[in-house]
This record gives C-alpha cells, sequence and structure tokens, in this order.
C-alpha cells in the first residue's frame, strides 16, 4: 500500500510523491517489553513506562516470552513481601512527572493489551484480579476472575464493590482476548471493550475523589491450594 | 516554460502505535524556469578598408536583426493539494498545506 502526495506549485503545476505505507503496530511498540527481569522489586519497561515487579522471587513467576509478551505464573504459596499471592507489575509513573506517584484524578487514562490465561486447572481462588487501576485506598476497578468467569468489578470511596459486568460463559484458557479500558475517574466516564465489543460503562463515581490511580497487572488471589495459573499480557499500552 | 520539482517527503516516525498520530511533512521546492527570446536590432556597421597601396574605401554593413536569448529561474513555493492512500486512512492537510496528519 502506498500514500500518494498531489504537490502543487505556486505557478499551479503539479506532481506526486509516492510514499510507503507507514508502518504501524498492533498497538504496541516493537519490542513492548524493555530491561525485562523478573526478580522482585527490579524495575521494567513496558510500552516505554516503568513497571515494579511484585512476586514470589520465582524462577517462573514473572517471564517474558518474546519482546511483546509478559507471563505471570502463579502457585499456590507463592506469596510477594505482604503475605499475599501475586504476581504482578505495577506502574511507577508519576504524572505529570512532577507530581505524585500514580495518575491524578482527572487524567483520561487509556489500557489495551491481549490477555490469555493458560490452560490449566480450573481457577479456585475465593477471589481473583488480573488487572486493575488502583488507588490510594481503595482498588476502583478491576478484571476479576470469578471461578473462570471474567468480571468487571467497581469499587466507591468506601471499597464497595459494584459488579458491572459477568460474562455468561466461562474464560477461554488459551485464546487471546483484546483489552481495552478507557476511564477518567474525575470525569466518572468508563468504558471497557473486549474483542472490540463494549461489556461494560458506567458514569459513576468510582474510587475516592481526588486520589490517584496507577495500573497493576498479572495475577493477585486470595490464598489458595494446588492450583496453578498463569496470565499472558500481549502488546500492552497506557495512555498518557 | 518548465517545472523541476525538488520536493521530499517524510513521516516524522520510523512507526506508529496503533491510534497514533502520522504526521508527513514535504520540503523543497519547484523551480520554474523560463526562456525568453527577444529580438533587437543591430547598429549599421561601416568598415574601412585599406589596401596595400594605401588607397581606401568604406563598405556598409546594413542593420541585422538579433535574437536574444534569456533564462530565469524561479522558485516557487509549494503546498500538499491532495493524498491518495490506498489503506483508505483519512489525511488533514494542515492549513499552511507543509504537512498532512492522520490516525495510524
Amino acid at each position: 500500500m502506498t500514500v500518494t502526495l498531489t504537490i502543487t506549485a505556486g505557478d499551479g503545476a503539479k506532481t506526486t510523491v509516492a510514499l510507503p505505507d507507514p508502518t504501524v503496530s498492533g498497538g504496541a511498540p516493537v519490542p513492548d517489553v524493555t530491561g525485562f527481569s523478573g526478580t522482585n522489586a527490579a524495575q521494567i519497561r513496558v510500552d516505554n513506562h516503568v513497571f515494579e515487579v511484585e512476586n514470589a522471587n520465582k524462577s517462573y513467576s514473572l517471564t517474558k516470552p518474546d519482546s511483546q509478551t509478559l507471563r505471570f505464573e502463579m502457585r499456590s504459596g507463592d506469596h510477594w513481601t505482604d503475605g499475599t499471592e501475586r504476581s504482578e507489575v505495577e506502574c511507577q509513573t508519576h504524572y505529570p512527572s512532577n507530581e505524585a506517584f500514580g495518575y491524578n484524578s482527572n487524567t483520561s487514562l487509556s489500557v489495551a493489551y491481549d490477555f490469555m490465561l493458560e490452560l490449566g486447572n480450573l481457577n479456585t481462588a475465593a477471589w481473583m484480579i488480573i488487572g486493575q487501576w488502583h488507588g490510594g485506598t481503595v482498588v476502583p476497578f478491576s478484571f476479576a476472575l470469578a471461578q473462570e468467569k471474567l468480571q468487571v468489578v467497581v469499587r466507591n470511596s468506601a471499597g464497595a464493590a459494584t459488579v458491572l459486568y459477568t460474562d455468561p460463559n466461562p474464560i477461554q484458557r488459551g485464546r487471546y482476548y483484546s483489552m481495552a479500558i478507557k476511564i477518567n475517574f474525575g470525569a466518572k466516564t468508563l468504558s471497557v471493550t473486549r474483542d472490540g465489543v463494549q461489556i461494560a460503562s458506567s458514569s459513576t463515581q468510582w474510587g475516592v475523589v481526588g486520589e490517584r490511580n496507577y495500573w497493576k497487572m498479572g495475577i493477585y488471589r486470595a490464598a489458595t491450594t494446588n492450583d496453578i495459573q498463569a496470565a499472558n499480557y500481549r502488546n500492552f499500552v497506557i495512555s498518557p | 516554460m518548465t517545472d523541476t520539482f525538488n520536493v521530499t517527503a517524510a513521516y516524522d516516525k520510523p512507526s506508529y502505535s496503533q491510534g497514533g498520530t502520522i504526521t508527513v511533512t514535504i520540503s523543497g521546492n519547484d523551480v520554474l524556469t523560463q526562456t525568453v527570446t527577444t529580438q533587437q536590432q543591430s547598429g549599421v556597421l561601416t568598415l574601412t578598408i585599406t589596401a596595400a597601396d594605401g588607397a581606401v574605401t568604406t563598405i556598409t554593413v546594413p542593420a541585422a536583426t538579433v535574437n536574444v536569448s534569456t533564462t530565469t529561474s524561479t522558485p516557487q513555493s509549494v503546498k500538499i493539494t491532495g493524498i491518495a492512500d490506498t489503506s483508505g486512512r483519512a489525511w488533514t492537510i494542515a492549513a499552511n498545506g507543509l504537512s498532512a496528519t492522520a490516525t495510524a
């Protein structure tokens, strides 16, 4: 494919200049993951944003199968330093850069990525988070896996949860879903799409007014026994 | 009259993320070359001829028409006036015509 420009001179003469089609990646830079380390507390970059690694420091806790993908594996008893079963990465953004940690509440936030839960045993955790906007005191937005069903969960300033969406069908393991979240906590706007189809929206205040928020992704769940889960996040982009 | 375009176009980045803004800019100009031929009358020539023995005479050469060619090169500013994109992408041309943008 080509892009052809018609150029006109001051005297009306015309010519054309052809350019090759611009290179457009699938929503993420190539490479998407840089400076990788799976070690707990390490700082890596995803979509050129700094993320901190939070896991139990196992060799499988966080790996990079390719330049575009992060793989999080969680086995029962894999505790992060806070004692929870967690393998996540946490966005370290200060936005604007001279302000405090996280994005201020009146920011139009956008996150998009491909998500795939690997084949394995059914989820047994009492609760499991697979992506969240985390505030200072509450988690105003999260993707949850209720047994095997994807949920979109929001919370108010008191931390009370509202389930905006529950998939009527179990998640298809081994299949990538294209996820996109657009949210502005200050403006009270929220839109969540999966494979280009909106699955949740809201114009309600979620979280604590004025509280800053930051993105986390991976697997974070209640304590389990003999439960192994692995999640892949591919072509992750976050804006701003 | 001939137009010689010395125009290049380039994207502002080597690659784009989906949803990002693609900007293409042009630089250079068009050189308009014009050659104008005018006719001028030469003056009358009077030649003095002297023989070996010293005799002198004169010859008069009448006036003649002389063609004079003048070539001028004038740079012309250029603008983007249209974009055809086989991918179907929609482009917006900047007001000054020197750049255009589209969504990746």
